[in-house]
């Protein structure tokens, strides 16, 4: 973890790659550089956190995978949301939102 | 879950594939990594070097990824077994005594283990067997807890109850079975129809009875046992309808049950029980066993309130017969073990402490053991091994142990169980089902894995990374590790205190069944046992129309037999000391009420033949013996024990005394005392003598029925079952058709009925001895231990001048605290256990002081000899070469 980037809450960043992944199918470093500029680099993910999670989403259902060519003509394993992941990921977002409001009016209490 | 399930295993098959499909993908994502890089300014070299810097090493990211599947777990655990498997492959004698060791604890267990599921836990063979009850009627004023129910009772019970879904009455009875080969007595019982519905049990063949069995003239029904239709009747199935002759009347065969059906047990076939109207209103008739079914909801303890409440009904409704009188309830199978379970759970008490045991003996040895991997353990928490991990490793070893040990086990409890089936428990019901099955597997099974948990844990105490960095340093420098030692020798000696204090629980057990038995051998029975030799003649009555003929039949037997050369007497009676049979009757005494709450006073019962009691040895104290004038229609005579006379005449002599037995319409009928005898042990060599009556065996006070039975005593000059053929053939000079059964030495009977506190004290006796020995070999080893570690320091003391006796004292010292701390320990645990045994015992106390002092002292004893061993090898410390050795 570089002293720069914040630690993500536990557990965020399963739910930070299906969002990524709600929008195209993209490879491993795709969805690092997806995180870190949409965070503005305040994220960044290491590749030893971001690939088991990919291991572990795929055999929970959530996502799917397959060797495409990338933009450079390369190959590259693409990462597939599911209709099970799109389903989660909507839980999680709407549970997510639930929680920061309420830790958030604990934290304006006085 | 099924997904996760399938990818996890495709994993472990695919190795390789996926391999390569991860590198192909991280190799793909630091391409896209320096692209990005470079688009953005840096040349390609920093790109890259940037890339590897910030992703860390590929391999710790592929492990990373590894780890994010179950697989991965069972991968390494599967790696641990293997490795444990290779180092204990490495040290055989280790493995062998370690093995050997569990294998006694842990087949002792099983063996053991298996008689506790066969007799006690096993339900009973029949459809919702927890249901089933036994009723019995009980006396407030007699201490027989069992008696049967009175027909009228059991008719009030049904009528007012609501807690039973059936009452079924039974009635034992013995049928002579003729026409079949040789004539032979058989045990019959009568039941009533819903007997076998109630217990639901479909027949084998044929059908059971209904209730038109049941209605007088249409009963001559049979139902055979499996095991007679195998022995009669060549297990032939068209024996059903067939009729055959019991007690010279023709029953017909119904029906054939399975043979795994045997109840009440020892039973040969089931006739119907058709009661007179006399014996359907004789409410003082407290003769049938009753077996219920509760209502499926309703308890024993909900059932017996009620019992209760209709008892009181009946007392007040029939005070002359039921006043004092009460019901109880217990469960078919309880009543069928009562007797059984207190044995059987302090063996199984003892075998599980000698397990504990071999637990502490194996963990000392385990401890040793990994002690010197240490260096090994160190280096591999140096590369990274976490100390979970190491401590997994000799858990994992620990339980591969175990689990051979249970294996070996298993072996050693299926050759015990062969050799101590004759020796255990004689009179064990049940004992038929023993066998290694399912259940015990599974016991078998959880024991090992307790053990090795037990054991295998030990050393995880050890291993803090303070220790092991502490043993790297001391291996570098070429010595052997040794900080942690005084841990290790001190957790060592931990497991010997506890040892020694479990081999003191079991040998003061065993130490106490060994007392009581042999009080309970010097118990005098009142009779000679040697030179007797007993039979019985099952003589059909049927074939003697009065009582008159039947006595004359014995009396001709007797006559002969008394003719015969080696006989010194012989005598007949209906029953024997210790046999299985034993009458009981009501009297009364002139003058006083007859017992205020119940009828009358009980005692034992026999008629007896003139010289029963010389050939038997029972002194006659006062008075007479019968004679041959004592015969029907000579003036009634009883004799009575010592503990009637004292009871009921206190000081008074006896003789010349009146006594009622029997009645005529309320009337009682006196006979006079003719004699005094002295006491008999006839229930049990442990059972204080009760009140008994003996009647002449020639005189039928009553003139009622005849007893169709007669054991015969013979006293004879030389071993007595040498003259067994030449008796039978006396008898058979009489009558060539006469069936001459249980021809016994009056011995074998006196034996049989030690026999349960015989096995006891053996079986415990070897448990304590098993524990005593693995004790001791555990102090043994740890003295040993230490004056191996402190050969330098002995070494010192003799260049010092120490003399072999400071150096013997020093190392005995050490085992003294030991075994002192072991029995300490071990006599408070003693106190608390032993209670346990308090039903068992006989003519002394559960804390019985001279058996837990002696015990102490023996275990003393043997533990400072075990420490002299050792302290002598100290003594003989050559000081110089101790010395260099450092």
């Amino acid at each position: 973890m570089r002293p720069k980037s914040a630690t993500l809450v536990q557990g965020t960043l399963d739910m930070l790659i299906l969002k990524t992944l709600a929008l195209e199918p993209l490879h491993g470093y795709g969805i690092s550089l997806r995180i870190e500029q949409m965070s503005r680099g305040i994220f960044r993910v290491n590749p030893g956190s971001l690939f088991p999670a990919f291991r572990r989403l795929e055999r929970a259902g959530l996502l799917t995978s397959e060797w495409r060519s990338t933009e450079n003509n390369r190959r590259a394993k693409y990462y597939v949301l599911t209709d099970r992941g799109r389903k989660q990921l909507k839980t999680e977002t709407s549970e997510w939102g639930k929680q920061i409001a309420a830790i958030a009016r604990i934290l304006e209490a006085t | 879950m099924l997904k996760n399930l399938v990818a996890g295993l495709r994993t472990l098959l695919a190795k390789r594939m996926h391999d390569r499909e991860m590198d192909e993908e991280l190799r793909a994502y630091i391409d896209a990594a320096v692209e990005e890089k470079m688009r953005g300014g840096m040349s390609r070299e920093t790109a890259i070097r940037k890339t590897r810097i910030e992703m860390g090493s590929p391999e710790a990211v592929k492990d990373e990824i590894r780890d994010a599947g179950w697989e991965r777990a069972l991968e390494s655990l599967w790696q641990d077994v293997r490795y444990g498997a290779r180092m204990l492959r490495k040290s055989p004698g280790f493995c062998a005594l370690v093995i050997f060791t569990l294998a006694r604890g842990i087949g002792a267990n099983t063996a053991i283990f298996s008689l506790v599921e066969a007799v006690l836990l096993r339900p009973l063979p029949y459809p919702h067997a927890s249901r089933l009850v036994d009723l019995w009627a009980r006396s407030d004023v007699f201490d027989f807890p069992n008696l049967g129910v009175s027909l009228p009772d059991l008719a009030d019970i049904r009528a007012q109850s609501r807690s039973f879904e059936r009452l079924a009455v039974y009635n034992y009875a013995q049928v002579d079975l003729t026409g079949q080969g040789r004539p032979q007595e058989l045990e019959a019982v009568q039941a009533s129809p819903d007997f076998f519905p109630m217990l639901g049990i479909a027949p084998l063949y044929g059908r059971t009875f209904i209730p038109s069995d049941a209605r007088p003239g249409n009963d001559q029904k049979a139902i055979l046992s499996a095991s007679l239709w195998r022995t009669h009747f060549g297990a032939d199935t068209h024996v059903i309808g067939r009729g055959i002759l019991l007690n010279g009347a023709t029953y017909t065969i119904i029906g054939i049950m399975p043979p795994e059906f045997a109840f009440p047990s020892g039973v040969d076939l089931w006739i119907p029980f058709v009661p007179t109207p006399a014996e359907l209103a004789a409410r003082d008739t407290h003769g049938y066993p009753v077996v219920g079914r509760l209502l499926p909801g309703s308890s024993i303890r909900e059932a017996q309130v009620e019992l209760n409440t209709i008892a009181t009904r009946l007392a007040v409704a029939y005070p002359q017969t039921d006043k004092g009188w009460g019901f109880s309830l217990r469960s078919a199978k309880s009543d069928l073990v009562n007797n059984t379970s207190t044995p059987l759970l302090v063996l199984f008490a003892a075998v599980g402490l000698v397990l504990l045991i071999v637990c502490a003996n194996v963990g000392s040895l385990y401890l040793a053991r990994a002690w010197s991997r240490a260096h090994e353990m160190a280096i591999r928490a140096a590369l990274g091994a976490s100390r979970g991990r190491l401590i997994r490793q000799l858990l994992i070893e620990g339980l591969l142990l175990a689990l051979a040990g249970g294996v070996a086990g298993l072996l050693f409890a299926a050759w015990a169980l062969e050799g101590l089936r004759p020796l255990i428990l004689l009179n064990t019901p049940r004992l038929e089902h023993l066998k290694i099955d399912g259940h015990v597997l599974w016991f078998t099974l959880a024991a090992s894995l307790a053990a090795g948990l037990l054991f295998g844990l030990v050393p995880a105490f050890l291993f803090s990374r303070n220790h092991l960095i502490a043993a790297i340093r001391e291996a570098g420098a070429g010595r052997e590790a040794r900080s942690a030692g005084p841990r290790q020798s001190r957790l060592r000696q931990l497991f010997v205190v506890i040892e020694l204090s479990l081999a003191l629980v079991l040998v003061i057990a065993a130490g106490l069944a060994i007392r009581s038995f042999a009080r309970l051998s010097a118990t005098p029975l009142g009779f000679r046992p040697d030179h007797v030799l007993t039979m019985e003649l099952d003589v059909p009555s049927y074939q003697f129309k009065t009582p008159a003929q039947f006595v004359s039949y014995s009396d001709q037997v007797l006559e002969r037999i008394r003719r015969s050369p080696g006989v010194e007497s012989a005598s007949a009676s209906i029953s024997l000391p210790l046999g299985n049979f034993r009458g009981e009757t009501e009297f009364r005494l002139p003058g006083r009420p007859a017992n205020p709450d119940a009828q009358g006073f009980m005692a034992g019962w026999n008629h007896v033949t003139p010289g029963y009691f010389q050939t038997l040895g029972i002194s006659v104290i006062a008075g007479r013996d019968f004679n041959e004038n004592d015969r029907t229609g000579s003036e009634p005579v009883v004799i009575v024990n010592q503990a009637l006379a004292r009871r009921y005449f206190g000081n008074q002599s006896p003789i010349g005394k009146q006594i009622s037995t029997h009645h005529d319409k309320d009337h009682p009928i006196w006979s006079e005392i003719v004699g005094e005898v002295a006491n008999v042990r006839d229930v049990s060599p442990s059972q204080k003598p009760a009140p008994f009556i003996y009647e002449p065996y020639a005189q039928n006070q009553a003139g009622g029925d005849v007893i169709p039975q007669i054991m015969l005593l013979v006293r004879t000059r030389t071993e007595p079952m040498a003259l067994g053929r030449t008796i039978e053939d006396r008898i058979w000079s009489v009558d060539k058709d006469q069936p001459v059964t249980n021809l016994k030495a009056m011995t074998e009977l006196v034996a049989t009925s030690y026999g349960e506190p015989r096995s006891q004290s053996l079986l415990l006796s070897l448990f304590g001895g098993l524990g005593l020995v693995l004790a001791l070999v555990g102090i043994y080893g740890v003295i040993s231990y230490s004056v191996g570690q402190r050969t330098r320091e002995i070494g010192v003391r003799m260049a010092l001048g120490a003399q072999t006796k400071d150096v013997l004292s020093l190392v005995l010292a050490q085992g003294t605290k030991l075994v002192l701390a072991g029995v300490g320990i071990g006599l408070a645990a003693s106190f608390a256990a032993t209670r346990l045994m308090r039903g068992l015992l006989y003519g002394i106390t559960a804390t019985d002081p001279l058996t837990f002092a002696g015990v102490s002292a023996l275990l003393i004893l043997a533990g400072l000899a075990a420490c002299y061993i050792p302290a002598r090898r100290a003594t003989r410390v050559d000081p110089m070469s101790a010395l260099r050795n450092e």
